[in-house]
């Protein structure tokens, strides 16, 4: 099968960037403050191709922080204006776990009432993944096999090599992007090389779930009252981190604002985080999910079990980012890693009960 | 594609006052001729531009095709614009949405509705039905509460549900101020199950209410020996979008917009973070 894909040989990357950039806005991940982000790049850009490297997902190049839905006239009837969407987009440097986040969005923007924003975006962007030759410390997509390696779902597909790098095409409209490019097929030691490159990253993987994927819904369910959710979620901040820069969370909020001018204003999509205590509130204050280990356990099981349940793929692709940007420290819980890691709530879930001993469940009260 | 987003102009055709802070609203749409297809039970996103949208129960009766009524309590900001609007003002208008109660499965059956407060608002399309197809349902029975006399919506239509043959009505609330006549009962909403004369084994419990009211009534029922599977409420949670995208309104792996608002027990009995829980 593998024999199948047309894998061609790159010396650089820049002159893929410069073929792409003639018919697409390009984004790729590149230095910004110290970290790494995706921004519209050119040929001259230097590419960060490491593991989930950046910061905020792709997510937010489909799905973007604020989007408007449609302009308004204020006055007399109803007058609304939608927005034009037919930018064509590429994004460089996906890793293969966003790619498969992006799976599990496609299914939450589509189904019966399709979200044509994030289709119109999503059907006019190039994926230009990169396989991942390292797995960060924080990752554990080998766990998902939603990673280090892309077997599908790109346009196309780089992977670093020590003398340059093979770029396999997926789909026709990557075909149209090298066909002018006209570049080398890669040769038997290049492909033996990247297999021996991701062999090498799945290897080094240390992370790993400690409960299989087909098993996390019964896990669950049997620990839903479990005491370990008590001291976890009383040391979370409930900032939200994990959620904005998870690349599967798309809960959002709809606000209207008005223009200066006060005759006309926009409806907007904002990204929101059910760890934010006004997440669930409705009028006279009343709360669904006022309690922190309410909204803690609604984020970890939505994403570990009931995004399966609801769509058919997890909700979690391993790639760490929740780990890293939790600011809970570790010494908070005497942890190894921070509160967000999934990894190790359920670790903790899994301790026997004596542990928590005095431990006190709260009772549910009305919202 | 289709853009689902899109809100509908409908124009307000009539305004009842129902309580001090309640009113029911009568909607037209302005250019679409197809009225509102809907399933009684089921909601609409209602939207004020420059205010935004919220969820609202429709009210009326399904077989009213070419009108629809919405019934909306005063609450916080954009009920507050919606109150304020008059006759012959424009709102925006998305929807049917939701599962409404399972009119199916009712058929021939007896229906025991009951509510409490404003959660009589998605049931009244269903009494409405019922009334105008009496053959295709059998008894119903309406227990409503509520905190006091003036609290109580839908008033002026008792004396028509009253008049149909084999519905009854029965009323109660928390509270009776002084000085006001009330001949009904006065306590919680469950008190009045002692009324119900219709056999359990052939019938259907419809409630909406507070969570916490909900929760009360349906161990009553159960005591009753309704099976549980017989009984369905209608939930409530925050919402934007409706379509079960903005993920404001799940209850555990459920949207309440698309898998609900109404549920039957077992469905929402399995479910975290609601008092219906049986984890609870």
């Amino acid at each position: 099968m593998k024999s199948k894909i047309k894998a061609l040989k790159l010396e650089n990357l820049n002159i893929l960037i410069e073929a792409v950039s003639q018919k697409y806005r390009a984004y790729g991940p590149v230095a910004k403050d110290g970290e790494h982000a995706f921004k519209v790049i050119d040929p001259e850009s230097k590419l960060y191709l490491g593991c989930a490297a950046t910061m905020l997902p792709a997510k937010y190049i489909l799905q973007p922080v604020w989007q408007d839905l449609y302009s308004f006239k204020l006055g007399n009837g109803f007058q609304i204006e939608e927005p034009r969407l037919d930018e064509k987009l590429a994004v460089f440097g996906i890793s293969p776990c966003d790619v498969n986040a992006l799976l599990a969005l496609d299914r939450v923007f589509g189904g019966k009432f399709a979200d044509p924003y994030y289709w119109k975006r999503r059907e006019n962007t190039l994926i230009v993944a990169a396989n991942c030759t390292e797995v960060s410390k924080e990752s554990f997509c080998t766990s998902w096999d939603t990673g280090p390696e892309l077997y599908s779902n790109y346009d196309l597909l780089i992977t670093e090599l020590s003398d340059g790098y093979i770029l396999e095409v997926g789909s026709a409209k990557g075909e149209n992007v090298v066909a002018q490019l006209s570049l080398a097929e890669a040769t038997q030691d290049d492909l033996n090389e990247k297999t021996a490159r991701l062999d090498s990253a799945r290897a080094n993987t240390e992370k790993k779930l400690p409960v299989a994927p087909d098993n996390l819904h019964q896990f669950f369910r049997e620990r839903f009252n479990h005491p370990a959710w008590v001291p976890n979620s009383d040391a979370c901040f409930s900032c939200g981190n994990c959620t904005i820069v998870c690349p599967t969370c798309y809960c959002f909020d709809i606000r209207d604002e008005i223009m200066p001018s006060r005759n006309a204003g926009v409806r907007r999509s904002e990204w929101d985080s059910c760890q934010l205590l006004e997440f669930a509130e409705v009028g006279f204050r009343a709360n669904f999910r006022r309690p922190r280990i309410d909204r803690f356990k609604h984020r970890t099981i939505h994403k570990l079990s009931w995004m399966k349940q609801q769509y058919g793929l997890t909700g979690c692709v391993g790639c760490g980012r929740c780990v890293r940007w939790c600011p809970s420290w570790p010494e908070r819980r005497g942890r190894v890693t921070s509160l967000a890691d999934p990894v190790e709530i359920i670790a903790d879930l899994m301790e026997p009960l004596e542990k928590y001993k005095g431990v006190e469940i709260p009772v549910r009260e009305a919202a | 594609m289709k853009n689902p987003y899109i809100a509908h102009p409908a124009i307000i055709t009539n305004i009842r006052q129902e309580t001090a802070e309640t009113k029911t609203y009568t909607l037209e749409f302005t250019k679409q001729k197809r009225g509102l297809v809907f399933i009684p039970g089921q909601f609409n996103m209602i939207s004020l531009l420059g205010f935004g949208e919220g969820p609202f129960s429709i009210t009326s009766s399904p077989l009213r095709k070419e009108i629809f009524e919405h019934t909306i309590r005063l609450v916080g900001s954009l009920t507050g614009q919606i109150n304020r609007l008059n006759v012959g003002d424009i709102v925006g208008i998305r929807g049917p949405y939701g599962s409404g109660w399972p009119v199916g499965l009712a058929k021939n059956k007896d229906l025991l509705i009951i509510a409490g407060g404003v959660g009589l608002a998605p049931l009244r399309g269903l009494i409405d039905m019922a009334i105008e197809q009496r053959n295709g349902f059998g008894e119903v029975e309406i227990m409503y509460g509520s905190r006091k006399p003036e609290n109580l919506i839908f008033t002026s239509d008792y004396d028509n549900w009253r008049s149909a043959p084999n519905i009854r009505l029965f009323l109660t609330v928390d509270e009776v101020p002084k000085g006001i006549e009330w001949p009904y009962g006065q306590g919680v909403v469950t008190n009045l199950l002692k009324f119900s004369k219709i056999n359990p084994a052939n019938a259907l419990a419809f409630i909406c209410g507070p969570e916490i009211m909900m929760r009360f009534i349906v161990r009553s029922l159960l005591i009753r020996e309704f099976a549980e599977k017989n009984i369905f409420v209608s939930m409530e949670r925050r919402m934007e979008c409706g379509m079960a995208k903005c993920g404001r309104c799940m209850i555990g792996p459920k949207y309440v917009c698309t898998d609900g608002p109404v549920f039957s027990y077992p469905e929402v009995k399995a479910l975290p973070h609601n008092l219906l829980a049986a984890s609870l």
